[in-house]
């Protein structure tokens, strides 16, 4: 398992102000995704959390410090092998509702398998096992045919996050995943999200949503680019 | 077998409206350098042909041939003409210094004939001295015509062994001769003894004014090739100063016209070709940048399930390809098609020799003008694709914040 680590990391962004014509979206910190973790940081829209979450994947560069997957360092990647590492070892859900349109169901969620040659050939069997395998548990089975505009936003956001699994990745990041989704859809997801982190990996949500907190094993809050650690229950 | 999922493909086949009409315009693209070229390729064509099927340097016509644009006409048109002058011109050029080969021909127009549904030009020449309609004879006839027989240009339709009756008098067909392109594919060709013998038919059959022409004293044409060591200018001069009521026309200056004519339709042409060109590349820039435009976010989603930009990049130029490679390949036949279906109306609208190259070089051109439209067409959505792949995926993927 590799860990996913920020040191000193910081974001600014321009902006025309009376002051300064820049603003820290997220102000220098340290902040390290244990394996076996499931953390959440919440806080309100405009508060630097995507910002973050897309510094740790590796889309964003940083204005100072360095992001540190294991021994490897993103952002002093070029650009094929940086994409490599977060195709095999990061499962991003990204904000929103993300289908590839012309794609069905299950193409859309095997798709980070056909970007790169895999290792070993013969596990194209075993990727479509492991798809059905996440379609069941994310309750699209029977979907599996069905091209995205006939999905509910529940529906393709499961589909959303069973892409994001399907690499078997170290870290999964995810970006407000349950912000649009009813009370039994927000359920099915967290406890997906939670059932991954007891197998060992390294899962991040961002949201601003009070059901998340009772999964979260640590949590965070940002406020105006400042993360803070919550250290009792509310 | 690794896992197989062609995004590009699938982007096309379902959405089978958009995917059309960007086929639709790459073959415009490639319609019209295809037509276009061929239709430059094949005035090009009758220019040459029709300068070496002309063959001698200085035709010497009756003066108000040369005046009244009958030999024009004839010559660059095909329109069938006839015009006779007394046949002791022949000596007296002949007799002039500088005049090497030399060769009359007759000229007779049909009303109508069996073969075809309008007039005919039949031209006469004397099998001894011939140097222009022998020559070019050869590779469809070999040997001599016999009195009465004829030979049919390739746009007639008369075949090897048919009979056609001009004024009364049958004549066989020997043989059919290759395309030129030129005035020359609608004429009938006999020698002297059998044109002579059809002028008279003519004659007694009233059906044109001959007035009182005596078909064994006249002439229609005389051809000069000038011999070495003199000017063609030179002894075209001394003709027209020296023999009476002719006038000396130097083949070169007609064919000038005509290329002068040609240059004109090309300039035209590759004008248009270039318009459209311009049209339907920013068009297609335009249509492929709208279309990545509104799949940016889907764009985003690969970057971030850790596709690179070379994929993305080449994801883009994979779909544009397929679309360009189909509409370039139906454009290049639709092209092709529609030159080779419609050249004799552009020759008669176009009113020049019109020659399209054989098979090979056709099907060589149609090649060429689809690879220059596919590397068009491909140039003109890499720019997108480039734009594309160097998005902000962050930002998109942002998105409604
Ligand atoms: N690319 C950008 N350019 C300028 N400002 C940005 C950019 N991305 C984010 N911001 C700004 O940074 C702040 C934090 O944004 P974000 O991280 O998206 O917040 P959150 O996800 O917590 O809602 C916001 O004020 C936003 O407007
Ligand atoms: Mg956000």
């Amino acid at each position: 398992m590799l860990t996913l680590r920020g040191e000193g990391i910081c974001r600014q962004f321009i902006r025309k102000r009376k002051d300064s014509n820049v603003f820290y979206a997220v102000e220098k910190t340290d902040f390290e995704l244990p394996p076996g973790t499931m953390t959440v940081l919440s806080g309100e829209s405009g508060s630097g959390k995507s910002t973050l979450l897309h510094m740790l994947a590796g889309l964003l560069r940083p204005t100072e410090g360095k992001v540190l997957l294991g021994d490897h360092d993103l952002y002093s990647l070029d650009d094929k092998p940086l994409s490599v590492l977060r195709n095999r070892h990061i499962g991003l859900v990204p904000q929103g509702q993300t289908p590839l349109m012309a794609l069905t169901v299950k193409e859309n969620i095997l798709l980070p398998c056909t970007l790169y040659r895999q290792k070993d050939e013969s596990s194209a069997e075993d990727k479509e096992r492991k798809a059905e395998e996440l379609m069941e548990q994310t309750g699209i089975a029977d979907l599996k045919d069905v091209l995205p505009r006939e999905l509910s936003g529940g529906e393709l956001r499961r589909m959303s996050i069973a892409r994001a699994l399907i690499m078997n990745p170290d870290v999964i990041l995810a970006d407000e995943p349950t912000g649009d989704l009813d009370d039994e859809n927000t359920g099915i997801v967290l406890k997906l999200f939670k059932e991954q982190a007891r197998q060992g990996k390294a899962v991040f949500l961002v949201t601003h949503d009070r059901d998340t907190f009772a999964y979260a094993d640590r949590r965070f809050t940002m406020r105006s680019g400042k993360i803070e650690a919550v250290r009792d229950e509310i | 077998m690794p896992i197989k999922i062609h995004p590009s493909v699938r982007n096309l086949s379902r959405k089978p409206g958009r995917t059309a009409a960007l086929i639709i315009l790459s073959l415009v693209l490639c319609f019209t350098v295809t037509a276009g070229s061929l239709i430059i390729n094949g005035l090009r064509g009758g220019l040459v042909s029709l300068e070496t099927r002309l063959g001698a340097d200085i035709m010497v016509v009756p003066y108000q041939a040369s005046t009244k644009a009958d030999l024009k006409g004839m010559v660059l048109q095909g329109n069938p003409g006839y015009f006779y002058m007394d046949r002791s011109v022949t000596d007296k050029v002949s007799a002039m210094d500088g005049v090497g080969q030399i060769s009359e021909q007759f000229f007779l127009a049909t009303a109508s004939a069996s073969c075809c549904s309008y007039a005919v030009q039949i031209i006469g020449f004397e099998p001894e001295t011939d140097f222009t309609i022998q020559p070019w004879v050869q590779s469809s006839f070999k040997g001599d015509l016999d009195y009465m027989e004829i030979l049919v240009g390739n746009s007639l339709n008369a075949f090897p062994g048919d009979t056609l009756t001009f004024y009364g008098s049958d004549c066989k067909v020997a043989a059919k001769l290759e395309k030129t392109g030129t005035y020359l594919d609608t004429a009938v060709y006999a020698n002297e003894e059998t044109i002579k013998t059809l002028i008279s038919s003519a004659k007694e059959k009233k059906i044109f004014d001959f007035g009182d022409v005596d078909p064994d004293a006249i002439v229609s044409c005389v051809l000069v090739n000038v011999a070495d060591g003199y000017s063609v200018e030179e002894v075209l001069n001394d003709i027209n100063i020296h023999v009476r009521k002719v006038e000396a026309v130097q083949t070169q200056n007609m064919i000038e016209d005509v290329s002068r004519q040609l240059t004109g339709v090309s300039d035209v042409v590759s004008g248009l070709i270039v318009m459209v060109w311009i049209l339907a590349l920013i068009i297609l820039a335009l249509a492929f940048m709208m279309i990545s435009n509104e799949r940016k976010k889907e764009f985003a989603v690969l970057r971030a399930i850790g596709a690179s930009r070379g994929y993305v990049v080449k994801m883009i130029l994979k779909e544009t390809f397929l679309v360009n490679i189909i509409g370039c390949a139906c454009g290049a036949a639709l092209g092709l098609l529609t030159t080779v279906l419609f050249s004799g109306f552009i020759e008669s609208s176009l009113k020049l020799p019109f020659l399209l190259p054989g098979a090979a070089g056709m099907a060589g051109l149609a090649i060429a003008a689809t690879a220059v439209s596919i590397i068009a067409g491909t140039v003109s959505s890499a720019v997108c694709a480039l734009r594309i792949s160097r998005m902000d995926t962050a930002l998109i993927l942002r998105g409604e914040n």
